[in-house]
């Protein structure tokens, strides 16, 4: 996976994003600021949603639901490189 | 440690050079009561989706733009429009407020009867109105506002039959100075085609002209358009007395005052920037006071008021079934309510309202109906916080036009509740159901009903 794209993103502790590669900047909320500094950290989805769940009054089902849907909308505006695993990876 | 409320993962792009002079709004409101009555306990009591009748509403409209106009001009009359919303129990209501009944067919015409109004409490209007209809409304003494020549000539030969007078009204269309300019319903003014029909009237010899009528439009957002309206009915109406002798007892003003609801193509909402019903009031009313009339034979105002009285008294309460992500990025929510069942989808931007609170970042939604057709859109863009299946909308204002124009299209109509003065809350129409659907039909003995079997 090409990591590179992630040292484009300043993500500030309030959620303010900064995209220096394009330009755009983004507001994200809690749980959103929280998905995507765990990208950039490295984490996988299973770990992603495991903290989740473990932070916030949500079921780790829930957590790893929306926490996947929330990485493919971010490949789908390239924030996020498009080969991240989004952790449907193993799926049928 | 306690855990903190989680809210479902969100991000928005910021898009400069986009500014709105209104501001960004702060937050959506939630509606988790109406009349002080929880949402969703009627969705557990009725289901989802359920439209929502506020009797309190109903009686506060109906009171405000009849003291609007009773303030104004000393002979008001108000016709509940059947066709606006034609449920018994809501029709029930704007009659014991006091409302004569106007309908646009026979069928109306029978609801009405079966709703207690006499017939000589109804207007019956529209451009077709089948013979056998014209006899029961001349022989009940409705007032018929005729619509063109060949219905004239109509009730002229059945008021001969019956060997004895009739009494009509006309049916006018004019220019107001608004787009569209409608000419398709009554007679034109400005042609000359209007003061033709009187005289034609007045050669027949068997029809009392005793009313004018016209309806300008629809959701109409300017009230000098209705000064216009009044002043010309009004110089009609005293030159018909003055050549002919009739003696016009009635203009009649016809609907078309908007609701506090949004069109599509307005820019700031309904509630904040349409006229309100006094400023109606205030422009027919100094219109036919200053017409000319003598004091002592001012005609009766009537007023065919349907949507300002009736939306805002309506809501629909709708589940929301799943959330996805269109190719674009767009964020879409489904609900289980389409377009079938909110007819005005197509012309307003319905406010949308969490039945919870939801506190959550709000994000550019599309809302899509459950029906599987690409027309299927409850709102092509608002600003929603992020909801779960199950989560439950409250749209508003939904009271005009939808209980009457919805469609039996892939789902069924669904339940209708009314919540009374005193928080009763009772099913007003029931949901329907496939036998209720195919109890009208039948299927031909040469057609085999094999299910799909090979032969």
């Amino acid at each position: 996976m090409n990591r590179k794209r992630y040292e484009s993103l300043a993500l500030s502790e309030n959620g303010f994003l900064f995209d220096t590669e394009t330009g755009f900047t983004y507001t994200l909320n809690e749980t959103g600021r929280d998905i995507l500094q765990d990208l950039i950290k490295g984490d996988g989805p299973q770990e992603i949603a495991g903290r989740l769940a473990e932070i916030y009054d949500v079921p780790a089902e829930t957590a790893l639901n929306d926490s996947t849907l929330f990485i493919n909308y971010l490949k789908t505006i390239n924030l996020v490189p498009q080969d991240e695993d989004n952790g449907t990876a193993g799926h049928e | 440690m306690e855990k903190k409320r989680y809210e479902r993962p969100a991000i928005i792009k910021h898009m400069g050079g986009l500014a709105n002079k209104f501001g960004k709004s702060q937050g959506i409101r939630s509606k988790p009561e109406i009349d002080n009555i929880r949402v969703d306990d009627i969705v557990r009591e009725f289901g989802s989706p359920v439209f929502i009748f506020s009797e309190r509403t109903i009686r506060k409209n109906i009171r405000g733009a009849a003291m609007s106009f009773g303030a104004r001009y000393p002979k008001v009359r108000f016709a509940w429009s059947y066709k606006t919303n034609y449920l018994d129990a809501v029709c029930g209501l704007f009659h014991d407020e006091g409302c004569w009944a106007e309908v646009v067919s026979e069928h109306e015409y029978d609801m009405a009867l079966s709703n207690g109004v006499p017939g000589n409490r109804i207007i019956f209007n529209g451009p077709y109105k089948p013979e056998w209809s014209l006899v029961r409304a001349m022989k009940d003494g409705a007032q018929i506002n005729i619509d063109h020549h060949d219905e004239l000539m109509q009730i002229e030969a059945i008021a001969r039959r019956n060997g004895g007078p009739a009494k009509a009204g006309l049916r006018i269309n004019l220019d107001a100075g608004i787009h569209p300019c409608w000419d398709r319903f009554g007679f034109n003014l400005e042609n000359g085609e209007a003061m033709d029909a009187a005289r034609r009237i007045k050669t027949g010899g068997i029809v009392n002209l005793n009313g004018l009528h016209a309806h300008i439009g629809t959701f109409i957002l300017d009230p000098s358009a209705y000064r216009a309206q009044a002043m010309k009915l009004a110089s009609l109406a005293i030159a018909i007395e003055k050549e002919l002798g009739f003696r016009i007892e009635t203009i009649d003003i016809g609907g078309g005052f908007p609701s506090n609801s949004t069109l599509h193509e307005q820019y700031s909402p309904g509630e904040d920037s349409n006229p309100p019903i006094d400023a109606y009031a205030e422009v027919i009313s100094s219109a036919l006071l200053t017409a000319g009339f003598s004091p002592e034979r001012l005609p009766t105002l009537v007023l065919e008021t349907g949507r300002a009285l009736i939306d805002s008294a309506g809501y629909l309460c709708a589940s929301v079934v799943a959330n996805k992500r269109l190719a674009n990025g767009t964020r879409a929510v489904i609900i289980d309510a389409g377009v079938n069942t909110l007819f005005t989808s197509f012309w307003y931007r319905h406010n949308v309202y969490p039945v919870e609170e939801k506190n959550g970042m709000v994000e550019e939604t599309v809302i899509y109906g459950p029906l599987c057709m690409n027309i299927d859109v409850i709102r092509p863009s608002l600003r929603l916080p992020s909801v779960y299946p199950g989560d439950l909308l409250v749209l508003h204002p939904v009271g005009a036009y939808n209980v009457t124009q919805w469609l039996q299209f892939i789902r069924m109509r669904p339940a209708v509740v009314m919540i009374g003065l005193d928080g009763q809350v009772a099913g007003i129409r029931e949901p329907e159901s496939v036998e209720y659907m195919k109890k009208m039909e039948s299927v031909p003995s040469w057609i085999k009903r094999n299910g799909g079997a090979a032969k």
